[in-house]
């Protein structure tokens, strides 16, 4: 074999494990029990008579059976916090298992190792949530104070990620939530060495840079983005060079080769040298904390250290395998991480590539061939593609080098001297700005960053098995020409295969039939209207703003990319109120907008008609619940009234001027509110289904019992997206089917008066 | 020789290092207004940026993700397993507004006709078409002189069309 897999012994052990992790949710862990013991018995056989190759497939098979184990959630304790009858307001005594991220002003992260819940003894993780200016509080130390229990819940949305799905998966099920000023610290234990050198470093750079330079310096050296404006943010994203304000192999690559580098200088010898640049590298992992990334990196790093420790040469593709199976084995639900899927598939981009010679070529190949391993995974993720990232790199990676160097310096000096701190802190801010400089540019350019829908599992396994396939054409070229030529074509129709099937959502035709999602957005609202000629128009956009999660960039935004809407016809905000207009600045930026339902008119849309059924002349910007604009979408014989915010007087107005009510489905005024949906209103518009868009645990109590009850009297089936998660309704103007997103319940109705359907 | 050509190479850099820092600290030190400029090279002041009342953004919200990592679920369409149970049968509310009553066949134009569901441009000129050649129609049934107007079709639409004298 000319391919060097025989000297990468791990590769096939932490591919094989990975699969088997992959698959546990698939797998019955009693099955996966089974194949072990199956495999252990069938190795042994055929290892006792000396057949290796076929043993060699049977222990991997066995391999990848623990891994489906490893990976399958364990059932929770007795005692466990995740078993605790939620909702409940309890006193829970805990000490905090991480540092607290303020991630808003008055909201504050912490994750409790929870000891005791009231008198009895408790244990698991709980992340809380704290209100209010939260005290200085340190990993390790012990807390104690009121907290409300509940369910942990997330958006539960067609393509969209669902937060409280993942900390069912990390086995958090239960999540708290309380006041600072319920809070009190058990003990005061002080920050821990890596924190405290985390925090100094950080002072250290903000004393001497401007704040922007040096939240940016403090990304690039800590990974640590809090303090990063968001336009700044978004530049690096655009731009595509978003990975250096992580932490990744990059800086730990640097310090390794800086310390080793000066060492040696210096006539310690080499093997001092390796063994400084480990400790070094270990204590930066400490510091910056266990991002799969940092760990992936410092695997690598301490193996190749330590194989110049040992004088033998160090396979970094060994190093690579050795990282993923060490880190899934500890923490096998990091594989569905986008930060571990980065950085292992840019590593092994990187690694396998054939890369041009020349320091320019070289970096370029470097650049491309990262770019070409992790697309699948941003788009998967993100729905990014970048195309000015391979060049942008070119640029921006040698100064974030630079600056990474120096920046270690200078925190370095500064631990022991301030003024020398500065001096080296005041050589890179021309390098920050160099870099800021051009990465302001490079997201400038047209087309810099292209959102696409996310790609079927089937085309993303197209397109990886087309790169391993181009590879070997390139290997094989000399050595075994024919395999070579079949390898290329094979990777061409691969490649070409993944392309369509990632295409499909674009180029597929429209299918005639109308599509309206409430989405579940928390307590806001957000409509999606997709007509049967293919156009999208947008009602509310759901909360966002400064202060809360913007659901337009994060809900909404994800689910018309997947959709594979990549423009709007229109985009609407009934009213001024951040839970139906916040999240539409996000959608103004991402995406291009027609002038559909700006105006008073009636607009069609491939046989569906949208009618505005109030008209206002408030100016934007001072639009409250009942200046809000309600619409009438007709397709066929089925109908919808979105109310938006409503009230009474509103709908007094509406009837008063013998609107059109009437209608199949009712979009619920005000997430349910008491004053809304009057009796009278209620019987003009007699729905035969209502849907309510409103937030879990919301602090109005919304929707409001008497609404529920009124509506119930009309006859009207409740949908709720707080119970229901997006609920989809879908129809070709006669059959009319509706999803419950959450639990997948699809129901169908039938509008044709002849039961044509 | 007192150094070697490397240990020269790595005083020359920190030399460099340090000098240029020396330089640049001066040069801030003197030029506070400058420095001031050159921070906001990629800063949009919070309304251009369309972030209403936005200054003080959530970092989570601005990082694209929250801080613990998020594993998304696929979108998946409800499969044809799912769909389970009869169709339950719901009456129609009358179909207010976007025609006033049924649609008349014989004055209805293309773009009309075209706004009746599962009839597209095509169709409905086909429709037009076939009312110019053979005549005005005479009953919803007359419609199936039209090519691709089966019967399965007509019953859908009969709710929604008539025919004028």
């Amino acid at each position: 074999m000319t391919l060097s897999w025989p000297r990468v012994p791990l590769a096939p052990l932490a591919v094989a494990f990975a699969v088997g992790v992959a698959a546990s949710g698939w797998v019955r862990v009693s099955v996966a029990a089974v194949v072990v013991a199956v495999t252990l018995v069938w190795g042994a056989s055929l290892l006792v008579l000396g057949r290796l190759a076929p043993a060699t497939g049977c222990l991997l098979a066995g391999l990848a059976a623990v891994g489906a184990i490893r990976a399958s959630p364990w059932p929770l304790a007795s005692d466990h916090i995740g078993r605790f009858d939620v909702p409940a307001v309890v006193q829970v005594t805990g000490r905090l298992a991480a540092e607290p991220v303020v991630f808003a002003a008055e909201r504050t992260r912490v994750l409790l190792n929870v000891e005791r819940v009231g008198d009895e003894p408790r244990t698991g993780r709980l992340p809380v949530t704290l209100y209010g200016v939260a005290p200085p509080l340190t990993e390790g130390q012990r807390v104690a104070g009121e907290m409300r229990l509940h369910a942990a819940t997330g958006f539960r949305n067609p393509g969209g990620f669902d937060y409280g799905e993942f900390l069912r998966r990390e086995g958090m099920p239960v999540v708290a939530s309380a006041r600072v000023d319920r809070l009190i610290a058990l003990d005061d234990p002080g920050p821990r060495w890596n924190v405290r050198v985390r925090r100094a470093a950080r002072e250290a750079i903000a004393r001497t840079l401007p704040p922007t330079s040096a939240a940016l310096l403090s990304g690039l050296l800590l990974g640590d983005r809090a303090d990063l404006p968001p336009e700044v943010d978004d530049g690096f994203r655009r731009a595509g060079v978003y990975h250096v304000l992580a932490v990744s192999g990059f800086n730990v690559a640097l310090i390794a080769g800086a310390v080793f580098s000066v060492l040696t200088l210096a006539r310690c010898g080499r093997r001092v040298a390796a063994v400084a640049a480990i400790a070094a590298v270990l204590g930066f992992a400490f510091v910056v904390g266990p991002e799969p990334s940092v760990l992936r990196a410092v695997v690598m790093g301490v193996l190749v250290l330590g194989a110049v420790l040992l004088e033998r040469d160090a396979s970094v593709l060994n190093g690579l395998a050795l990282a993923a199976l060490l880190i899934l084995a500890v923490r096998p639900n990091d594989l569905a991480d986008p930060g571990f899927q980065l950085s292992f598939a840019a590593t092994a981009g990187i690694v396998l590539a054939p890369l041009p010679r020349g320091l320019v070529w070289g970096s370029l190949g470097v650049s491309i061939a990262a770019q070409l391993a992790v697309l699948p995974i941003a788009l998967w993720h993100f729905n990014q593609l970048s195309t000015i990232g391979p060049i942008a790199n070119l640029g921006v990676v040698p100064l974030a080098g630079l600056a990474t160097i120096l920046g270690l310096l200078a925190v370095t000096v500064a631990f022991f001297t301030d003024a020398g701190g500065a001096v080296f802190l005041d050589a890179l801010w021309p390098l920050l700005l160099a870099m800021r400089a051009l990465v302001t540019l490079a997201a400038r350019v047209p087309g810099a960053l292209v959102h696409l829908p996310a790609p079927h599992w089937t085309a993303i396994t197209a397109y990886g098995l087309g790169l391993v396939l181009a590879l070997g054409w390139w290997r094989w070229r000399e050595t075994r020409p024919e395999w070579s030529r079949w390898a290329g074509a094979l990777a061409l129709g691969h490649l070409v295969v993944a392309v369509t099937i990632g295409a499909w959502p674009l180029v597929r035709p429209p299918d005639g039939r109308l599509r309206l999602t409430v989405l579940d957005v928390g307590q806001g609202d957000a409509i999606v209207i997709q007509a049967p000629d293919g156009r999208t128009v947008v009602v509310d956009a759901g909360p966002g703003g400064g202060m809360r999660l913007d659901t337009g960039a994060r809900v909404l935004a994800p689910f018309l990319w997947n959709h594979g809407v990549l423009q709007l016809a229109g985009l609407v905000t009934t009213h001024d109120d951040q839970d139906h207009a916040g999240g539409s600045a996000a959608l103004r930026r991402e995406f291009t907008i027609g002038d559909q339902l700006a105006g008073p008119e009636r607009i069609w849309m491939g046989g569906v008609s949208v009618l505005p059924l109030t008209a206002t002349d408030k100016p934007a910007g001072s639009r409250r619940n009942d200046d809000a604009l309600v619409f009438r979408v007709d397709y066929g014989a089925v109908s919808f009234l979105l109310t938006s915010d409503i009230g009474a007087e509103a709908e007094s107005r509406l009837l008063a001027a013998h609107a059109p009510l009437a209608v199949t489905v009712l979009k619920v005024a005000h997430h349910g509110a008491r004053t809304s949906s009057t009796p009278p209103f209620l019987e003009k518009v007699k729905p035969a289904l209502a849907v309510i868009s409103v937030g879990r645990r919301n602090p109005y109590g919304h929707p409001s019992p008497d609404t529920l009850a009124r509506l119930a009297a009309t006859g009207a089936r409740i949908y709720r997206t707080d119970r229901d998660g997006a609920v989809i309704f879908e129809t070709d103007g006669f059959a009319l089917t509706v999803t419950r997103w959450a639990t997948r319940e699809v129901e169908h109705f039938c509008l044709d008066p002849d039961g044509g359907c | 020789m007192l150094y070697t050509r490397p240990q020269l190479v790595l005083l020359l850099a920190v030399l460099t290092a340090a000098g240029a820092g020396l330089a640049v600290g001066h040069w801030r030190a003197h030029h506070p207004e400058l420095v001031e400029r050159l921070e906001q090279l990629d800063r949009t002041p919070a309304v251009a940026a369309g972030q209403p009342g936005g200054a003080i953004a959530s970092p989570s919200a601005a990082s694209g993700r929250e801080s613990a990592a998020p594993i998304r679920e696929r979108p998946r369409a409800p499969s044809s397993t799912e769909r389970r149970g009869r169709p339950a049968k719901l009456t129609a509310p009358p179909v207010e507004a976007p025609s006033p009553g049924p649609l008349d066949l014989n004055e209805a134009g293309v773009d009309d006709l075209a706004r009746l569901p599962g009839v597209g441009s095509g169709l409905a000129q086909r429709i037009v078409a076939a009312r110019d050649e053979g005549g005005r129609f005479a009953s919803v049934d007359d419609l199936r002189r039209v090519r691709g107007l089966g019967r399965v079709r007509r019953e859908r639409l009969r709710p929604l069309i008539t025919v004028g004298e």
